[in-house]
């Protein structure tokens, strides 16, 4: 079987000249994520005290991160897994910047529950040395380990021929990337042979990291859903957080994509097509996230006891009302803007697409924060909860090593798969 | 060429703007003193002159504070470029917890406001509505198209539980706000506060003291069990130092919590004092004493000692307890969870989790099938 690239070696190009503004760019995320380290280094060396988290609010902004983090992952698995699975065609030229989202996304939302543990000893405490494997916390470090590495191995799989390809091709290009290319495309021939164990391989990471995917979102619900806390303790808990999770992942993928296309001018690869196809995609599964939240809300608003009440009344008019009327409020519009054919342009999709991000990251605050307020046993103080600079910080130092991390790897590996490109239009 | 040497010049000058913070950090600021004059001349009317206070802060908001002490009372000048409240705060470096003077001078008649309040979260409250008092000895204030100023004294220690004391020879930190134009104790400082840690109030000079503590007998107890604590306080030459008052502090079971005052005791006429202490929480705890320092005494702060209590092996719910009726209790043993064993697991339990981690087990096994055909590809297929 022979793939016929030449057509598609466009796809190398950003690989080879870097302009000022990517310098800029890159200069802004490392900058940031400096900032959050020095921040970082701050609150080991202090205590957890420089942060606003107390004893009544003791997961604040780093567990809201944790599981946004956690649930964009979910876009490798869903657009690149699910449509290979289904062999859905069009997905060829998105499911690399699917895939870079997932491993960069688990790499930084697993950092934060060791952010918030204050000193990092205290990981070896909960996991290796005391850890019980009947603990939901040791359950999440199971299987966000088993979902990284299967993330990993999925990118990856794909990549082989085309770091061959950037093997033969990028000839003048520094020798860091010379020897990476070299290493990585593993004596990559295009033989019949490694083509087809490959097709294998691949296969069968589709179909094993789909249920890793699931099962990772759902044990991180179970960290909120097994414990005694109102707003909490919900059987729907599991689903509810996948297809959150599902949600925020097509918005990730949406928002990137976007950005992508428009720096590197892969109009070509990534069509209107795909925005729209993924817009749909993106609204199908929000009114099914509203569905599941209207289950949330009335379920826990009909008990109404003591502290279901305490716990919506801060929802719906009190201190957490902003956040919570601001996420219904950024959860709602994109489905009007993708529905009615006059928005439903690539502008439009991508301004839904960042609703959608920005709903998703209030939702986690608006389950994790109140909650604790609402909390059955009497309380020590009842601060409100107010995150200290060092605290948004880091937090928003997720954000910015992201970015980096994104901005260092479109330099490094074809953001588009070129031998899956080439072999679909034979 | 040019565009990549502008790009590169350009990248560097942001990447020192972003981790100016970082640079700061490294290095340190200066340290900040509030300076001691045991005969201050300064006049508490509204009006700072050149040379009445012993040191002038600026603050990164615009502010500056002049102040000195006199071993007794505290002397503050704030000025402000605003024509609204302005506020300093000691012992904390948020609001929660520090002794907040606050205080506005009326546009309209010049009357003077003020305050002595504490932090708490993020708002505060007057000291006389918390169960403390209103410890200001002296204010007075101007305003101006400059700005405002507020002098005022407040005493070092003053003895109200809800002031952290201000002890000559410690440090402390120090917030300072101020709102442009409200005339009130209550309206949002947004972007116009500053925060100094580790201000330094400069001791008395004269005699070093010296305080060590220790405890006779464990220092691993059970709850409730009563633990002896000794110290001593002398002089640098190992002279007594009698009928002195020493703080007895603790920390607590939420280690990054400020610790808190156990006991202030006294020095008997050999410099001695001795202390009965039980906990009634399983934990460890860090106890230390302070002395405020005396006449041409400096203050002093003691070693550090560590003691473990443990906890209770089993605990009974009498009737007069707020929870009895409740139905249930979640009681955590921290120094119990060593001995939980590994695997305990109820067969429900064992059910459910064991076929999880055998499927997880499988997902493992497929990766490695899935490497056997990565190196297989690496050998040519």
């Amino acid at each position: 079987m022979s793939i016929e690239v030449e057509e598609h070696l466009d796809i190398l190009e950003p690989l080879k000249k870097t302009t000022w503004k990517y310098w800029v760019i890159l200069f802004f995320f490392l900058g940031g994520t400096i900032w959050a380290l020095a921040n970082y280094y701050i609150q080991v060396t202090s205590g957890l005290y420089v942060t606003g988290l107390r004893d009544t609010v003791f997961w604040g902004l780093y567990i809201t991160n944790f599981v946004f983090f956690i649930g964009i992952s979910h876009a490798g698995t869903l657009i690149s897994a699910i449509l290979r699975v289904t062999k859905a065609e069009w997905r060829r030229p998105i499911t690399r910047m699917a895939e870079y989202i997932t491993v960069m996304a688990i790499s930084i939302g697993a950092l934060y529950p060791l952010i918030d543990l204050g000193r990092l000893d205290r990981a070896l405490i909960f996991i290796p040395l005391f850890g019980r494997i009947q603990s939901p916390i040791v359950w999440d470090f199971i299987s966000i380990s088993t979902y990284l590495i299967g993330s990993i191995t999925y990118l990856y799989l794909p990549m082989i021929p085309d770091l061959a390809l950037s093997r033969e091709h990028l000839k003048n290009v520094s020798k860091f990337k010379r020897l990476l290319y070299e290493k990585l495309s593993i004596n990559w021939e295009w033989k019949e042979s490694q083509i087809e164990l490959l097709k294998k391989a691949i296969g069968i990471m589709a179909i094993i990291i789909i249920p890793v995917a699931v099962s990772v979102h759902t044990v991180v619900s179970w960290i909120f859903a097994m414990t005694f806390r109102e707003g909490w303790r919900s059987t729907i808990f599991g689903p509810y957080f996948v297809v959150g999770a599902i949600l925020s992942g097509i918005g990730a993928i949406i928002t990137i994509m976007a950005i992508f296309r428009k720096a590197y001018h892969l109009e070509k690869y990534v069509t209107d097509k795909h925005f729209l196809y993924l817009g749909y995609f993106m609204l199908a599964v929000d009114l099914f996230y509203i569905y599941l939240m209207i289950n949330e809300y009335l379920t826990t608003g009909y008990i109404w006891g003591i502290n279901e009440a305490k716990l919506l009344s801060s929802l719906y008019s009190g201190e957490f009302a902003i956040y919570f009327w601001s996420m219904i409020l950024t959860l709602v519009l994109p489905i009007f803007i993708v529905a009615i054919p006059k928005f439903r342009t690539v502008t439009g999709i991508f301004i839904a697409s960042i609703l959608v991000n920005i709903s998703m990251w209030l939702k986690r605050f608006v389950i994790i924060i109140p909650s604790l307020y609402a909390a059955p046993l009497p309380q020590y103080s009842t601060i409100l909860y107010i995150p200290s600079l060092p605290e948004l910080a880091i937090a928003l130092g997720g954000f910015f090593g992201f970015g980096l991390m994104l901005t260092i790897f479109s330099k490094l590996f074809p953001l588009i798969s070129i031998w899956e490109v080439s072999e679909v239009e034979e | 060429m040019r565009n990549k040497q502008v790009s590169i010049i350009l990248s560097i000058f942001i990447l020192i703007i972003l981790t100016s913070g970082l640079t700061q950090f490294i290095y340190g600021e200066d340290i900040v003193i509030i300076p001691y004059n045991k005969n201050p001349s300064v006049v508490i009317d509204g009006k700072i002159l050149p040379n009445e206070y012993n040191s002038n802060v600026s603050t990164d908001n615009g502010m500056n504070i002049y102040w000195t002490h006199d071993g007794k009372n505290l002397y503050v000048g704030l000025k402000s470029p605003g024509k609204g409240w302005l506020a300093i705060g000691f012992g904390s470096a948020t609001m929660d917890g520090a002794n907040i003077i606050i205080g506005y001078i009326d546009d309209s008649t010049g009357e003077v406001h003020i305050r002595d309040d504490t932090g708490i979260g993020h708002t505060h409250k007057p000291d006389i509505e918390l169960g403390g008092e209103n410890n200001i000895l002296n204010y007075a204030g101007t305003q101006s198209d400059e700005g405002s100023v507020i002098e005022f004294s407040i005493p070092l220690n003053s003895g109200d539980k809800l002031d952290p004391p201000l002890l000559p020879g410690t440090t402390t930190n120090v917030i300072v706000a101020y709102h442009p134009s409200a005339d009130d104790f209550e309206t949002y400082h947004g972007s116009t506060y500053s925060i100094m840690t580790d201000v330094l109030i400069q001791g008395l000079g004269g005699l070093q003291a010296i305080l060590n503590i220790k405890i006779n007998g464990e220092s691993v107890v059970n709850v409730n069990q009563s633990i002896d604590l000794v110290g001593t306080l002398l002089t640098q030459d190992g002279e007594p130092i009698p009928n002195a008052k020493i703080d007895v502090y603790t920390t607590t079971t939420f280690l990054e919590a400020t610790p808190i005052l156990l006991k202030t005791v006294k020095t008997n006429n050999t410099g001695k004092f001795d202390l009965k202490l039980n906990y009634d929480v399983p934990g460890k705890f860090v106890i230390f004493a302070k002395y405020e320092g005396g006449q041409n005494i400096s203050s002093v702060e003691s070693n550090k000692i560590q003691i473990t209590v443990n906890g209770y092996e089993n605990m009974t719910v009498h009737p007069e307890d707020p929870y009895y009726n409740w139905g249930y209790i979640i009681v955590n043993f921290p120094h119990m969870a060593h001995k939980t064993p590994f695997l305990d697991l109820s067969p429900p339990a064992l059910a459910v989790l064991i076929p999880l981690y055998l499927i997880i087990l499988g997902v493992w096994l497929t990766y490695l099938y899935v490497y056997r055909l990565i190196f297989k590809i690496k050998r040519g297929g």
